[in-house]
């Protein structure tokens, strides 16, 4: 998944795979971490901070410099991520928001209450949209009734990229 | 409960898998001594995670040369106890 | 104008008489009374919007009105408060309006009865008060005790004990037996219409205010609803009669990092109903223990004996908002605040675990800090809104835990000068094991994120000190000359040379709490201890594991397989009685001498076994569901056993423990009712977990003890 290219202020980007693009995500953070600050917003406990560490130790030795731009929020329920988002001021770095459905799907919150607390959502990320890019990382919902926020926030972006589960080898048992 | 970042136990246990294919390579018996290098540095899982460092495997190195400092300062004594010994059954004989 | 004094047994919303309460009065009467109890909620937010809610709020029957009142985060805030004049009518109109508006931020909103009546009139539940009545109406109460206190007048109560003959998801009952007091009968279930009309007027003579059963939230009082039907019957458990039985459906969900499953409730009125079987640490603490909760969280009896209690540090939270003027929101909206890389990494992390040293050790004191966090939260003054402040007024959450910290202390004490054999000595543990469950709970509540005040960067400064506290507790015993062979979170093992007593300890302690400023205590002197190895690998030593014995020749142990809740009772006999014969051993050393009495008990016990000598129950493995049983890729023995009960049409939920024996093709659920042919269990598997629990055992006392050897 080629990221970098597509990065541009005023797009949304949505990574879409099964686990939410992790890896991806890690490496596309310190890459951009080695150039300028980046906030990251995690909405479903996909930031991982030794990882990140690592791969920017692989480019450069003053990985604490670079370390010290990456500024991280994390969000436990669905309210919160609307508060994060509420509350991210608009700059004119990227922003990365990993798993943003993950919160979404806890059934104790009902389905118009999600639909609308992602609503509020998506127009704070058009506001931090106009000055700057916007990565949105996706896992496929963990409840069917939720898919439709899919759809949601795919609509809102420029380019969605996606990576499917590789589909499972049916090994043919020998004949002989 | 609101803990996301992994533990230093985990992240060594990462760490090692990473070295797989390195283990992987070695004979039998090297492998049962990498192991032993990692287990020495389990011993010491708080220090590196009160080191607080970006790289933990930087630390778990470090408690893995503690270990063997440890190591070689026993041998040392052992050895000096069975040479005055010795000495002392030359002397006497 | 009528004077009564007694103790409040319970207060709940009813949606003619306002708020109801119950007095057991000195002379022996159960009083049903009541107030005009008004209650007010409030609405904060954008200006356009809470102008909508007003005139949506016009026509119907409520006061209005603007002013500010106080956000914990944000400070003072505008706020259009709406009272209501019957506390019933509130849920419907809250779920109304939010539903209407749900952008406004809504404050008071879902706050339990019981704790605007205590923040209001300072009574507290199971507390004696006096009030002045004119004909039911209470005019005035007067709280004559405190929550506090420790040792409060114990309450006569009238309990009534129902309980079927068999396990009713089993096995189909065929009688009910009773006790009151002396008395203990039984029922035939044989004939409905009778039983009914026996129980009906059992209750009504005896007139309990408390009934406690078994199985009564999932199986008795549905059946008795049931049945009443059928026949015909009006049957009203409730003292008060004007209400039916409160009912609440099982329900699975997610805590403490695991699935839990709650079953169905039956709540009374004017009388408790509790379910031995359904509540949430009745082994622990039983009756003394969640009328201890209620006592000091705010929430009834019969919600407390049920809820974890997480609920009754939320309430006690609540508690103190009320009375301190703080609006209680009914979402949080308080966010984490940015952290870079290092200060996460920094930030995120637990209480400090050392690694042990693997082995046998001899003359090992185990040093306990006292209610570690909580202690820390009150004394540095943790609170969600002082967190980063330098000179921060006294937080909620401490004023909140302060006096809870207190009276389990003083509880502790009190117990330690006590004679074992003292009457009140079993009430005082129990209440001492209640109110320890809330402190253990507090601190998790500090950082949860349901929490209404929670906030995580609190919960990162209490794990941050109480590691610091370890490291400076360890300082002070290396500097007395002490070897610290291991440390947990809040307990420190050490070890000196010539130090056997418990009070040769005394010195450490002592300084380690004037460094500190925590209390701390002695748990005891192990005569031998063991710190175990990994069983992956013998050079690892793991954290959470291990057995020793006291001075006085008790046990104590941690993590290994007879602690484990999935372990079978036979071999959770086995290791015990293995550890019991160990316990004679003086000494480190001698511990190999018994290695071969214990072998040879293992061997007879296998013999049992083979020669189906062993009683079936004894080789139940109980485990719990994960996750939804579709969720399995490969089911796990649990998830195999769940199927064979879902297949005779028995419901499974994900938290739910099932239990199962080993049989040779598979396993066998235990709730399918049908004896199982004794030839088909598998006697091999049983055989190699007893192995694995009696190596746990032995291979300490075998190995040797130079943790140096440890390493080759």
């Amino acid at each position: 998944m080629d990221i970098l290219p597509v990065l541009k202020t005023g797009k949304l980007i949505v990574l879409y795979t099964p686990h939410a693009a992790c890896e991806e995500s890690m490496s596309l953070i310190a890459e951009l971490g080695l150039r300028a600050p980046v906030t990251i917003l995690d909405g479903g406990n996909r930031y991982k901070p030794y990882q990140v560490a690592m791969l920017i130790r692989r480019k450069t030795v003053e990985v604490n410099t670079v370390a010290n731009r990456l500024c991280s929020r994390r969000a436990f329920t669905c309210y919160e991520m609307n508060t994060l988002l509420g509350t991210t001021p608009s700059a004119s770095h990227p922003h990365v928001i990993l798993d943003l459905l993950h919160t979404f799907c806890d059934d104790h919150v009902p389905a118009h209450e999600v639909r609308r607390l992602l609503d509020s959502c998506l127009k704070q990320i058009e506001r931090l949209q106009l000055s700057a890019p916007v990565v949105v990382t996706l896992a496929p919902p963990l409840v069917p009734e939720r898919d439709f926020l899919l759809e949601l926030v795919c609509q809102k972006a420029d380019e969605v990229l996606v990576k499917e589960e590789p589909a499972p080898q049916i090994i043919q048992p020998a004949l002989f | 409960m609101g803990r996301t970042v992994i533990t230093i136990t985990q992240q060594l246990t990462e760490t090692e898998g990473l070295l797989s294919p390195f283990r992987r390579t070695l004979r039998r018996s090297d492998q049962y001594a990498f192991d032993g290098l990692f287990a020495s540095a389990r011993r010491h899982i708080a220090a590196i995670g009160q080191a607080e460092s970006l790289l933990p495997f930087e630390s778990a190195l470090l408690a893995m040369l503690l270990e063997q400092a440890k190591e070689i300062a026993v041998l040392r004594q052992e050895l000096e106890q069975l040479r005055t010994k010795s000495r002392v059954e030359r002397v006497e004989t | 104008m009528n004077e009564q004094t007694g103790w409040l047994l319970d207060v709940y919303a009813d949606a003619e008489d306002g708020l109801v309460l119950w007095l057991f009065t000195e002379d022996n009467q159960r009083l049903r009374l009541r107030m005009n109890f008004p209650v007010t909620f409030y609405a904060a937010g954008e200006f356009g919007l809470l102008r909508q809610a007003w005139i949506y709020l016009k026509d119907k029957d409520v006061k209005l009105e603007r002013i500010t009142r106080r956000d914990l985060f944000l400070g003072e805030r505008d706020v259009m408060a709406v009272t209501l004049s019957h506390p019933s009518l509130l849920p419907a109109l809250f779920a109304d309006l939010s539903r209407q508006f749900p952008s406004l931020d809504y404050y008071d909103a879902d706050i339990p009865l019981s704790l605007r009546f205590i923040a209001q009139t300072n009574a507290h539940l199971l507390g004696k008060c006096r009030v002045t009545l004119d004909g039911e109406m209470v005019q005035t109460i007067q709280p004559l005790d405190s929550p506090w206190e420790v040792e409060p007048a114990p309450i006569p109560l009238r309990i009534l004990t129902l309980s079927p003959d068999v396990n009713p998801a089993i096995y189909k009952p065929k009688y009910l037996h009773v006790q009151y007091k002396q008395t203990k009968y039984r029922l035939s279930l044989e004939s409905t219409r009778a039983f009914l009309i026996s129980l009906k007027s059992d209750i009504q003579r005896f007139d309990p205010d408390l009934i406690l059963t078994d199985y009564g939230d999932t199986w008795l009082f549905p059946q008795l609803e049931a049945w009443a039907k059928e026949c015909g019957i009006e049957f009203n458990p409730n003292r008060d009669e004007s209400k039916e039985v409160l009912k609440r459906r099982a329900d699975s969900y997610f805590a403490y990092g695991q699935v839990v499953y709650r079953g169905a409730q039956a709540y009374l009125f004017g009388r408790w109903h509790i379910d031995r079987h359904n509540a949430m640490s009745w082994g622990e603490y039983g009756l003394e223990g969640a009328m201890e909760q209620a006592r000091v969280t705010g929430l009834g009896v019969q919600e407390m004996a049920r809820k974890s209690p997480g609920a009754g540090i939320t309430a006690m939270q609540m508690l103190t908002a009320l009375r301190n003027g703080i609006m209680v929101p009914v979402q949080k909206q308080q966010v984490e605040g940015t952290k870079t890389l290092i200060e996460l990494i920094r930030a995120d992390h637990g209480g400090l675990i050392y690694q042990p040293l693997i082995g046998v050790h001899g003359h090992v004191a185990q040093i306990d800090f006292s209610s570690m966090y909580p202690a820390i939260i009150v004394k540095h003054n943790i609170s969600p809104e002082t967190v980063g402040l330098a000179e921060a007024p006294d937080g909620l959450i401490p004023k909140t835990l302060r006096p809870l910290v207190e009276k389990r202390l003083a509880l502790k004490n009190l117990l330690v000068e006590l004679d074992p054999r003292d009457c009140r000595a079993e009430t005082l543990k129990a209440r001492a094991a209640a109110l320890k469950w809330l402190l253990v709970v507090c601190f998790g509540y500090l950082g949860y994120k349901n929490a209404r005040f929670g906030k995580i960067e609190s919960h990162e400064a209490v794990t941050a000190v109480s590691r610091e506290l370890m490291l400076q507790a360890k300082e002070v015993a290396e500097d007395l000359g002490f070897t610290v062979l291991h440390m947990y979170v809040d307990c420190l093992f050490v070890q000196q040379a010539g130090f056997e007593r418990p009070a040769d300890f005394t010195p450490l302690m002592e300084a380690i709490v004037t460094k500190t400023g925590i209390p701390i205590a002695l748990e005891g002197v192990f005569k031998w201890v063991a710190f175990l190895s990994s069983k992956r690998d013998k050079r690892v030593p793991v954290p959470n594991q291990y057995f020793g014995a006291f001075l006085d020749g008790s046990l104590k142990y941690r993590g290994i397989e007879l602690r484990r809740r999935d372990t079978t009772t036979w071999v959770r006999k086995i290791q015990l009685a293995a550890l019991n014969i160990l316990t004679q051993a003086d000494s480190s050393e001698e511990l190999v001498d018994y290695v071969p009495a214990i072998m040879a008990y293992i061997e007879h016990k296998k013999r049992d076994l083979q020669a189906g000598r062993v009683p079936v129950e004894e080789l139940i493995v109980r485990q719990k569901l994960s996750r939804v049983l579709d969720g399995y890729k490969s089911p796990s023995p649990a998830a195999r056993a769940a199927r064979q009960l879902q297949a005779i049409g028995r419901e499974i939920a994900p938290g739910q423990s099932i239990e199962f024996l080993f049989t040779r093709d598979g396993v066998h659920a235990w709730e399918l009712g049908e004896p199982l042919d004794v030839r088909r269990l598998d006697i091999q598997r049983y055989c190699t977990l007893l192995d694995r629990a009696m190596r746990t055992v032995l291979d300490p006392c075998e190995a040797l003890h130079t943790p140096m050897q440890a390493l080759l």
